[in-house]
């Protein structure tokens, strides 16, 4: 490989290595855009090769020093997470070394500024991009770094031949991921306890349920296809889709464009009841993923009962307390990245519930509410008396005349009127709130809630999207209880996406899973589990077997084995590509040398031919002449401007090999007769 | 040419490959540079590369008190036509031998530049042109270097080749000393007239010479002069040079090209004393470390495929 190749190479390496530790925490969303473009910018900038800093070495390095003051102190003013805040330090780091001055000494620096970034990719986001982001910058930084270490024994200008290189490389990178594995595999987990974030207090708004339900504001719902929740049902329904409701929050108070809940909070206990039940329940093991951001408890409609929470960190995992909000919400009340919890609920019948329960504020509409609502609810209503006909009539009105959109109105001064009125278009909650305050205004009780609609059964498990979130209202039905009303069109209903693109999720889902299962919870129980496998065969195989411990060693180092494949090929294509030939005699070269090489005829690495087979015929090495014919033909066809015909090569190499099994079969044979 | 080296090793016995580079050299139209001790035959070679072509041969003995007159020629008054007239010097021989070439003082030294570089003498206005095929053969001694001049380095550039011949081996030279008597070169007859060698010049010149060659001498001439032990490295003249010598190599192959490794022969007597060293040995120690150098940077360069 030409030294200039090689540089190339290497600093492509280095620098698609730093764009994978950068991808490793970008993904997670929290690092300020400012530090996304600037990356960006100098990833490109590098790519092509423009060095801009290296003018500039000392100044530079100094404005980095202030910037990175300026990250230090929006941490200590609370503005910006301390781990953010040390990648983004890292990132600018490396962005000013990808551009100054090109040595091995600056590779090391950016690749230590990448593994800073990896580091703390690890403890801002732990899903499954940055397990592909590790895997990228594992590779692409080790044969950059191993490039770097040939650099000491070669001079700069010195041609070095690839290809026993790029074996030794490629089978050290291998080893080290094998051994990275082995390592994974077996050493004891440790329980750092560093890098734990907190959970923000009260509800985040990532998901599109938050703890107020609010009409106005402006810009888009974003629909995410991204994990909120994880539910195991029992007994399993086995459909594809669950079309279903899940409450999480419930909310009586409609006051200036926002739902409010006034539940009274009961002291934190480890279990939870809402309501009498007996048999025919469903019973729900429901994980909350950090990206749910929200502590409040979700549940099939109608849930009766909540036990078992735990709250998870991302090293540990306690039992937790749960804080019931009288006919509002259960939420935990410790904090955590996630929580596990088990639920029951009724098989959708209402719940029983006596009419002694005061209905007022189910009944209460705003003083302000424009007039134009209670006279179109009494005009669709009619004189209806029945609450299900009144609200099935206003459902049918509202989903028949009314759009569905994820675009915010923008501030309106009265949004439930600018829907009704004006914009005939809104999303979730619009739909739910109309429906709620047009059924109030005549009457009758009802209320909001707020929470999923839909589960997507992924493995043995039904997944909630951030995109699935939905508010739906509930209508009370005397003697019966709280009947579920959905005025919002089919289409609004949780996150509908396209079939290509569902499976492409549903792909992900499959391998966010294995990673989840194979390699985030990958325990010290685990290991055990599996040592215990292999030092009690007999018995103990099955029994595991049939128990499943998580990470079984063929499968591991099957995919290391693969894993390793793919890099070495990965790492020849590049190769190959950045050693690209031109001359169609030299192939015949390496026909010629490749049998050199087997008949070990060459002094010294790299040894011309034309050299070996002159030094042959100086000795007179009974290989000597079949050489010196090919080699001749060879130098005819590359410099002479005598091209070769297909047919005679193969000749030529036939007559070569034949000369070579005489040559190595008869007992005068090569190296007695070299000098 | 084969039979030119079979002929010539008659006289200059145990020396093939240096007797090969120096018929190379007169074919590549270049002059020769003996560089070596005493009584290792030196003059001998030369000697027998004039008569075996059938070329004129004159010895020049160079010493501290030659002047340029006395290799030129000189303006000498013809007084019966009462005019100047032209009287050729020593050098108008097809095959000059400047024995010792160091002794002469460096206005003497200068006066073969043109000679060597363009084939003819000017003196006084009017240009002699110089007897066809002209090469000279100067030879030096590196280990007796009091009451020398060195050579300096335009001059040195007019060599293409310097050699060295080196003591003979045992054998070898308990033969020579059994066969030898009286006049060396005596018996060596011309095989091969003037003609025959203009021909393989002519021969070499029309050697083909492949774009991935040229870019490979190229390479390692840029390769001499960004080296770190270099401090001045070959000139375009010696890489023209490189091609010259190198495309005669190629014909002792029989072939019509050009190959990296007919570079690669010629290299190190063609370059070895053109480059200047940063370390400040002279002398034939200056040469070995200079092809030393030069055979690494020959390994280093990739040689095209």
């Amino acid at each position: 490989m030409r030294p200039a190749n090689r540089f190339k190479l290497r600093t492509r390496l280095r620098d698609v290595a730093a764009a994978a530790a950068f991808a490793s925490i970008g993904l997670s969303g929290s690092v300020p855009a400012a530090i996304v473009v600037m990356f960006c910018l100098s990833f490109v900038l590098s790519m092509v090769g423009k060095r801009i800093l290296q003018p500039f070495f000392k100044s530079s390095a100094v404005a980095l020093l202030f910037l990175g003051g300026g990250l230090f102190f929006m941490v200590f003013r609370g503005g910006l997470d301390l781990i953010v805040a040390a990648c983004s330090f890292a990132t600018l780091v490396s962005c000013h070394r990808m551009l100054s001055e090109q040595t091995a000494r600056t590779d090391l620096q950016v690749h230590l500024s990448s593994l800073l970034m990896m580091a703390g990719g690890a403890a801002i986001a732990n899903d499954i991009w940055f397990g592909v982001c590790l895997l990228v910058f594992a590779a692409t930084a080790s044969f950059a770094l191993a490039l770097t270490v040939i650099e000491g024994p070669v001079e700069n200008t010195e041609d070095v031949p690839l290809r026993p290189v790029a074996r030794a490389l490629g089978f050290s990178v291998t080893l080290a991921f094998v051994g990275a594995l082995v390592f994974f595999v077996f050493f004891p987990r440790l329980s750092w306890n560093i890098a734990t974030r907190r959970s923000p207090e009260g509800l985040g708004g990532a998901t599109g349920m938050s703890d107020r339900v609010r009409l106005g504001g402006g810009g888009d719902i974003k629909t995410s296809a991204r994990v909120v929740a994880r539910v195991r049902l029992s007994p399993d329904p086995q459909s594809d889709r669950l079309d279903a409701y899940w409450v999480g929050r419930l909310f009586d108070t409609y006051r200036d464009g926002e739902w409010l809940g006034h539940g009274k909070a009961s002291p934190p206990s480890s279990r939870v009841r809402l309501a009498p039940f007996s048999l025919g329940v469903v019973r729900q093991f429901v994980t909350l993923l950090p990206s749910y951001e929200s502590r409040t408890l979700i549940a099939l409609e109608p849930a009766v009962w909540f036990q078992n929470a735990m709250a998870s960190s991302t090293t540990t995992s306690n039992r937790a307390a749960m804080v019931r909000v009288e006919d509002e919400e259960v939420h935990i009340a410790d904090n955590g990245n996630a929580f596990t919890y088990e639920a029951f609920s009724t098989d959708g019948a209402p719940l029983p519930i006596d009419d002694a329960i005061d209905l007022r504020p189910y009944r209460a509409v705003p003083a302000n509410i424009d007039p134009r609502v209670a006279a179109l609810a009494a005009q669709i209503i009619g004189d209806e008396k029945d609450p299900r006909k009144a609200a099935a009539r206003l459902t049918r009105h509202l989903q028949r005349n009314f759009a569905y959109t994820l675009e915010l109105p923008g501030d309106v001064v009265d949004p439930l009127a600018h829907f009704l009125f004006e914009r005939k278009e809104g999303h979730c909650e619009h739909f739910a709130s109309a429906l709620t305050l047009m059924l109030r205004t005549q009457g009758f009780a009802a209320r909001v809630a707020a929470g999923f609609f839909g589960g997507e059964r992924v493995a043995d498990q039904y997944v909630l999207r951030a995109g699935d979130a939905h508010a739906w209202s509930q209508v009370f039905v005397p003697g019966t209880g709280w009947q579920t009303f959905d005025a919002t069109p089919e289409s609004g209903r949780g996150g509908q996406s396209p079939s290509l693109l569902s499976w492409v999720t549903r792909a992900y889902e499959e391998v966010d899973n294995w990673w989840r299962t194979r390699v985030m919870d990958y325990s010290l129980i685990d290991q055990v589990s599996m040592v215990r496998t292999w030092v009690r065969p007999p018995r103990q195989t099955a029994a595991a077997s049939a128990g499943g411990p998580r990470a079984p060693p063929a499968r591991a180092l099957g995919v290391a084995a693969v894993l390793g494949v793919l890099t070495y090929a990965l790492f020849f294509v590049i190769t190959r590509r950045a050693d690209k030939r031109t001359h169609p005699a030299s192939s015949f070269l390496d026909d010629l040398e490749k049998r050199v090489e087997k008949a070990k005829l060459a002094q010294r690495m790299g040894e011309p031919l034309e050299d070996i087979v002159k030094r042959l015929r100086v000795s007179q090495h009974p290989l000597a002449q079949p050489f010196e014919r090919a080699t001749l033909r060879y130098l005819e066809a590359r410099f002479g401007g005598k091209p070769l015909a297909s047919n005679e090569r193969s000749e030529q190499l036939r007559q070569l090999d034949a000369a070579l099994t005489a040559g190595t079969s008869s007992p005068t044979a090569p190296n007695s007769k070299q000098r | 040419m084969e039979r030119l080296a079979a002929h010539l090793g008659q006289v200059v016995l145990g020396k093939p490959t240096q007797t090969r580079l120096a018929i190379t050299c007169l074919v590549g139209r270049g002059h020769l540079l003996l560089e070596d001790v005493p009584g290792v035959g030196k003059t001998t070679l030369a000697e027998g590369l004039a008569r075996c072509f059938d070329l004129t041969f004159a010895r020049i003995q160079f010493t501290a008190d030659l002047l340029p007159s006395d290799i030129l020629g000189a303006q000498v008054f013809h007084q019966a036509q009462s005019k100047f007239e032209f009287r050729a010097g020593p050098l108008f021989h097809q095959v000059v031998l400047a024995d010792e070439l160091n002794r002469a003082p460096p206005r003497t030294q200068s006066a073969l530049l043109e000679a060597m570089a363009q084939n003819q003498v000017s003196m006084d206005s009017v240009t002699h042109p110089l007897p066809q095929p002209f090469a000279v053969i100067g030879t030096q001694n590196p280990v007796d270097v009091s009451g020398t001049y060195p050579l300096p380095d335009s001059q040195l550039d007019r060599f293409l080749f310097r050699l060295s011949l080196g003591h003979l081996s045992a054998e070898v030279e308990s033969k020579l000393i059994q066969s030898r008597r009286g006049e060396v070169t005596a018996p060596l007859k011309p095989i091969a007239t003037a003609a025959d060698l203009v021909a393989l010049q002519r021969a070499a010149d029309a050697v083909r010479v492949d774009p991935a060659v040229a870019d490979y001498v190229v390479a390692i001439a840029t390769g001499t002069r960004q080296h770190n032990e270099i401090e001045r490295g070959v000139s375009t003249r010696a890489v023209l040079a490189l091609l010259s010598a190198a495309r005669a190599q190629a014909l002792w192959e029989g072939r019509d090209f050009l190959t990296p490794a007919d570079v690669r022969t010629v290299l190190l007597p063609c370059w070895s004393h053109r480059l200047m060293l940063k370390s400040a040995v002279g002398g034939a120690f200056s040469r070995d470390e200079a092809a030393h150098l030069l055979d690494e940077l020959v390994r280093k360069v990739p040689v095209p495929r």
